[in-house]
């Protein structure tokens, strides 16, 4: 072993921190070199002078200070109460009271009513659309009447319908509805047609008109009757 | 005046001045640890009495100064209140509170972060260490200790907060390579190697010290 390998392992040693192989090869080489016996007077030296400095003067003062505040906080730690004994503090006390059993009985009674609603809901539906079929005749975008037809089987009616279908009172309604002309209403719904154009001459310009799959929405616009010539006669 | 100050130093070298005064309370621990465990507040007082002094030098030795050693002391305890219920009367009572001083020291530590503060001659004074002094010899004897312990405590704050912990606990606490590395949750090699770079650095630092003073 070098010095060089003394010198790394000298930290170490000087704790007995290596393993004994190292050790016995550590002090023959310090058996036989007087500088890395110097270097170990050192290292022993600087961990006499730290441990013999290190350990601070604990008063008694300080220490009783120390423990007192530990059991202040603990005391205060052990008397704070959790969540759910403040809560059950809270309803235990008297002013409470009607309120939870105000809450309680809406809660029952919120239970109670949807029980009852549900399946009623589902069978009064086919009878509550053709009633609001009849209700709601088919319009255009400026509130006049369009021929032919009632009202829109879109998505807006479905939706409206069902709604209503929450309302008992609708329900009632829809009883009185003469099957027989519900289902001439609803043969009278003109199918949704594929888009389709319709072109009028209309002065120098070419009006088009073209029904969408929404009965409600027409498109219309006007074009140069040269581009029709065009179109028409390639 | 150097001179004298460094031939009073190495007089009081070697002199342990805070052992754990725990020792003959170790038989009675377990009982009292088990009252504690059962929410007994005044046998975990008792654990108090028995500990606080190992507690707040071994904090002291990792942060430096008193203030944060005091801080993390109470800390150490309170959470030692809190996880009792956790230890189990097998296990060593005082290596499961050296896991919560070192976890409390380095919460502290990564807390303060650069602007880490270990005590000087003069805060010492300022803290009053020198109150409950007698006579004239005293207060050079205290002064004199309280320089070494400013210089230690400079020493130790060149070290990495691992490094700190590592001899502190190795060199100053008296435990083993594995108990240090058992504490610290980290392998014996690691251990080995930052105390060996921590000796190193604190060698440096006293030779300095040496020097300087002729």
């Amino acid at each position: 072993m070098n010095c060089k390998n003394v010198e790394a392992l000298m930290p170490l040693y000087a704790g007995g921190d290596t393993d004994p192989r190292t050790t016995g090869e550590l002090q023959s080489h310090l058996n036989t070199c007087g500088q890395c016996a110097l270097l170990a007077d050192e290292y022993d030296a600087s961990r006499n002078w730290l441990s013999g400095g290190a350990a601070p003067d604990l008063d008694e003062a300080l220490l009783a200070e120390l423990k007192r505040g530990v059991m202040r906080e603990l005391q205060t730690a052990s008397s704070r109460p959790g969540w759910f004994e403040m809560m059950r503090a809270a309803v235990a006390q008297v002013a409470l009271r009607p309120v939870a059993v105000a809450v309680l009985l809406m809660a029952v009674i919120g239970t109670l009513s949807l029980w009852f609603l549900v399946p009623r809901r589902d069978s009064q539906a086919p009878q509550q659309l053709t009633e609001d079929v009849h209700e709601q005749p088919r319009q255009t975008p400026t509130g006049s009447e369009l021929p032919g037809s009632v009202t829109a089987p879109g998505r807006f009616a479905q939706v409206g319908n069902h709604r209503k279908a929450r309302n008992s009172t609708r329900v009632k309604r829809t009883e009185k509805v003469d099957r027989q002309d519900l289902t001439k209403i609803a043969t009278a719904i003109p199918e949704p047609q594929p888009q389709s154009a319709l072109a009028v001459d209309s002065g120098g310009m070419l009006r088009i008109e073209m029904q969408t799959a929404d009965p409600s929405i027409r498109i219309i616009w006007f074009s140069p009757r040269q581009i029709e010539n065009q179109e028409t006669n390639p | 005046m150097p001179g004298e100050v460094a031939e009073i130093a190495l007089m009081t070298e070697g002199l342990r001045l805070s052992e754990p005064s725990g020792h003959a309370a170790d038989h009675t621990a377990a009982a009292i640890i088990q009252r504690a465990k059962h929410g007994d507040t005044g046998a975990f007082e008792e654990i108090v009495d028995c500990y606080q002094r190992k507690v707040m030098t071994t904090a002291w030795r990792m942060l430096g100064n008193q203030e944060d050693a005091r801080d993390a002391s109470q800390e150490v305890f309170l959470r030692a209140y809190r996880y009792l219920g956790s230890f189990k009367l097998e296990q060593d009572f005082g290596g499961w509170l050296y896991r919560i001083i070192v976890n409390v020291c380095r919460d502290q530590a990564r807390k303060r972060g650069s602007s880490q503060r270990f005590a000087s001659f003069e805060g010492e004074r300022e803290a009053g260490t020198f109150q409950s002094l007698a006579s004239s010899e005293d207060v050079e004897a205290n002064a004199i200790r309280s320089q070494q312990r400013a210089l230690i405590a400079e020493a130790l704050a060149t070290l990495s907060t691992r490094e700190r912990m590592a001899l502190v606990l190795r060199d100053l606490e008296g435990l083993t390579t594995e108990e240090v590395a058992d504490t610290l949750g980290s392998t014996q090699t690691t251990v080995r190697s930052q105390i060996s770079s921590a000796r190193a650095k604190i060698k440096q630092y006293r030779d300095r010290v040496v020097k300087r003073r002729g």
